[in-house]
């Protein structure tokens, strides 16, 4: 019996916690005594990234041996577990260190809810391209019952000389990672796939980094009076500034799936790093490995960039703590269940289920010099925009006070923030020089995570610097404090307000448009035909495949003008030819040798070109967009 | 920020602060999907691939329709006018069903129909 919409919805909310929280909690409380120093916010932070990279070692694991994804498979095995973790927990509920948590906590989280409600709550309707993309692979996940073949068809020249559409060929753009745990909240729901639901699951992921980050913070500072409040100040320059900037709300309306799931996993493994550094207990440091080896199986740049950091800390510590290296190596890693975890850890990932780029070698096109123009590395300005001014200028503050004052350097905090942030920072700033060729951008959006931890620390001295510092008049110490306040809060809300106000007014519209009429077109188009489609005037299209679900490059699309002139990028001209000039031989030419049958354009911008040929029918009609039927028949009749 | 809670109780502020939003945002996605604006409905042509064929359906749309429609031939000639009244369970008319030399047309048929809110939608067939 189908689902009603409203129980899918209810499911849906159900599940969320079911995919992302209980399964790794239930992991860390079965193994609670192996893991004694966490305290019970700790547990409930570190189970989102446990959870997902459980889920998916657990689904990966089961499609290798050829066992079908269905939820009446998946449900029991993840219910056993929940179920086995909270047998436990009823017994035994003091299993975890007790704390209190500052009220400004709860408020910092509520603030970050309203923000994030108000952002998102005109644009409920899914519009982001990748988001798209991501959705054809969970969609095939849930109707094969088996992880995807990531591959795609093209329009190719025959030998012949004739246009035709080649067989899939194997694309090393996705991950795995990146798409199991949506399924799985798909099946357990039924939820439709075009829904809010991979939105609201984003934004859960989102939300549970920004609060791992308090957690985080409390810990790397421990040792420091004033935790509390660098924890909470990290927390709001996580959560609160710049909020709807990239990597946070951009990045859950833009559906950029793993770098979203990277960001929650990356502070997971610093802070049981961090534990295991500190306990000396060798299980903290296998739930980082644990999590290191999910990591490579979620995002590739995210993986490539944690080894560049994980590197940097090694090297790091050896420069200015040589005896906390060695001590970590005889006290942590030669240990026998360590060797035994890291043995399995790179048996399962170099031999038994390699990603799909490291299979490809695709780290290769990362080495070199940067030839991209949005490789090309940023300006001292641009970085300080991407990061964001406060917590640029107090992040760098920061960094030079932890190695400047006495005794501080050769804190693991020191180092670990260090290595997270001078290479990545380098790579931004001078890749060319460093011959690493990745989009700046994107790596420059993964800096606001530890430069808010270190502007964070800055923060806190210098305030409290100011409430404490008898030489300086009361009043000048007052306005010196709200003027870093009044810096910090306006230059962050400001920007909010700029991305705010550029939100498209008629996005939902426009989607809910594309949906009926992409949901037609696969109604009415032949198994055997072909169709097209535009993307320049549209918005969203890669939804569209979702409805047929024939090939990831299916229906065939007219790209941004610019990439059909990348000798890389688009090597067919026929999605041009067919949507700019219909008329044209070589429109002509791909339409009958592809078999195209139906053309889905914006009509007031696209749609005069095909009115005017008889060879053209409009079929469909909506508020912003038509399908063109074509009849060849019709060609004789000028 | 001195002031303190139990952990207990900020963790269980912190699921209903969180499935609070999360179900907010649920119900606002469910409305405004499901009720689609009536300046959204979609008009097509039932056989698209028939050329004599003009039924139409209207889609995407919750309440009853009161549409107006024209056809005209490619010469601008009037055809056919009127207006059909579509539910979701009848969305199906036929502009030139009233037309008595249908069989004699030729050249783009173009029908275009004005809804109750919104731009116009044209569908047209080209007849040998």
């Amino acid at each position: 019996m189908a689902l009603t919409e409203f129980a899918s919805s209810l499911l849906f909310l159900a599940a969320l916690p079911a995919v992302f929280i209980l399964p790794g909690w239930a992991v860390l409380f079965i193994l609670r005594k192996h893991l004694p120093d966490l305290t019970r916010l700790e547990t409930l932070l570190l189970a989102a990234p446990v959870s997902i990279v459980f889920v998916n070692t657990l689904v990966i694991g089961l499609d290798r041996l050829h066992v079908p994804l269905r939820p009446g498979i998946l449900a029991p095995l993840l219910g056993l577990v929940i179920l086995a973790g909270l047998g436990l927990w009823v017994r035994e509920r003091g299993a975890f260190k007790k704390t209190r948590l500052p009220l400004a906590f709860l408020a910092i989280f509520a603030a970050m809810l309203v923000i994030k409600l108000v952002y998102l709550f005109p644009i409920t309707v899914p519009s982001a391209t990748d988001l798209g993309h991501h959705m054809y692979w969970v969609k095939k996940i849930v109707l094969e019952a088996q992880l995807p073949e990531y591959a795609e068809a093209d329009i190719v020249t025959g030998p012949d000389g004739r246009y035709a559409i080649s067989d899939p060929e194997p694309i090393s753009d996705f991950i795995i990672g990146e798409h199991i745990t949506l399924a799985l909240l798909q099946m357990f729901s039924g939820i439709g796939f075009t829904s809010a639901y991979s939105l609201l699951a984003l934004l859960f992921i989102h939300i549970a980094t920004a609060v791992l980050f308090y957690a985080l913070a409390r810990r790397l500072f421990e040792w420091h009076p004033q935790k509390e409040g660098i924890a909470l100040l990290s927390f709001a320059l996580v959560a609160l500034l710049y909020s709807f900037m990239p990597p946070q709300m951009k990045y859950i309306e833009g559906g950029v799936m793993g770098n979203n799931l990277s960001n929650l996993i990356i502070p997971g493994i610093f802070l049981f790093l961090i534990l295991a550094v500190r306990t000396w207990k060798t299980p903290y440091l296998i739930f980082a490995l644990f999590l290191a080896v999910g990591l490579a199986h979620t995002h590739h740049l995210s993986t490539f960039l944690f080894a560049i950091a994980f590197g940097a800390l090694t090297l790091l510590l050896a420069l200015f703590n040589r005896p906390l290296l060695k001590d970590i190596v005889i006290r942590l890693v030669c240990k026998r269940s360590t060797l035994i975890a890291l043995a399995v850890g790179l048996l399962w990932l170099f031999v038994l289920v390699p990603p799909a780029y490291i299979t490809n070698a695709a780290v290769g096109t990362v080495i070199g010099t940067p030839e991209a123009q949005e490789h090309q590395g940023f300006a001292l300005s641009q970085f300080k925009f991407a990061i964001g001014e406060p917590r640029f200028v107090f992040g760098a503050l920061g960094l030079i006070l932890l190695f400047a004052l006495p005794r501080m350097r050769k804190r693991d905090t020191a180092l670990l923030l260090a290595a997270w942030t001078l290479p990545w920072s380098l790579i931004v700033l001078y890749p060319a020089a460093l011959g690493i060729s990745l989009p700046s951008g994107r790596v420059a959006n993964y800096l606001i995570f530890p430069f808010a931890l270190l502007a964070a620390f800055a923060l806190s001295l210098i305030l409290e610097k100011l409430k404490t510092e008898q030489r300086l008049r009361g009043g000048v110490r007052i306005f010196g404090a709200l003027l870093i306040v009044v810096f910090v809060l306006h230059d962050g809300f400001y920007n909010n307000n700029a991305y705010f106000e550029s939100q498209r007014e008629d996005s939902n519209a426009r989607m809910l448009s594309l949906f009926q009429g992409a949901r037609h077109l696969e109604s009415i188009l032949p198994d055997d035909a072909v169709a097209m489609h535009d993307h320049i005037n549209m918005l969203g299209t890669s939804w569209i495949k979702t409805f047929f679900m024939r090939d990831y490059n299916f229906p065939f699309y007219r790209a941004h003008l610019f990439r059909y002139d990348r000798a890389t990028d688009r090597q067919e001209k026929c999605t041009l030819y067919v949507i700019s000039s219909p008329n044209t031989g070589e429109a002509q030419r791909c339409l009958d040798e592809l078999g195209v049958k139906a053309v889905f354009v914006n009509e007031s911008i696209d749609g005069e070109q095909f009115t005017q040929f008889d060879t053209f029918w409009q079929v469909y009609s909506d508020a912003y967009y038509s399908i063109y039927w074509y009849a060849p028949q019709m060609q004789s009749n000028p | 920020m001195n002031r303190t809670i139990k952990d207990s109780a900020a963790i269980f502020a912190l699921i209903l602060l969180l499935f609070g939003a999360l179900a907010v945002l649920a119900v606002r996605a469910r409305i405004v999907s499901s009720i689609p604006h009536p300046g959204l409905y979609a008009v097509a042509f039932l056989h698209p691939e028939e050329a004599g064929n003009f039924e139409l359906t209207a889609l995407n749309f919750r309440e009853p329709l009161e549409l107006t429609y024209e056809a005209r031939d490619s010469e601008d000639q009037l055809l056919a006018s009127g207006s059909a009244s579509v539910t979701p369970e009848h969305p199906v008319f036929n502009p030139l069903a009233s037309l008595s030399d249908a069989g004699e047309l030729n050249g783009r048929i173009t029908i275009r129909i004005i809804g109750p809110e919104g731009t116009p939608r044209e569908l047209s067939k080209v007849l040998p």
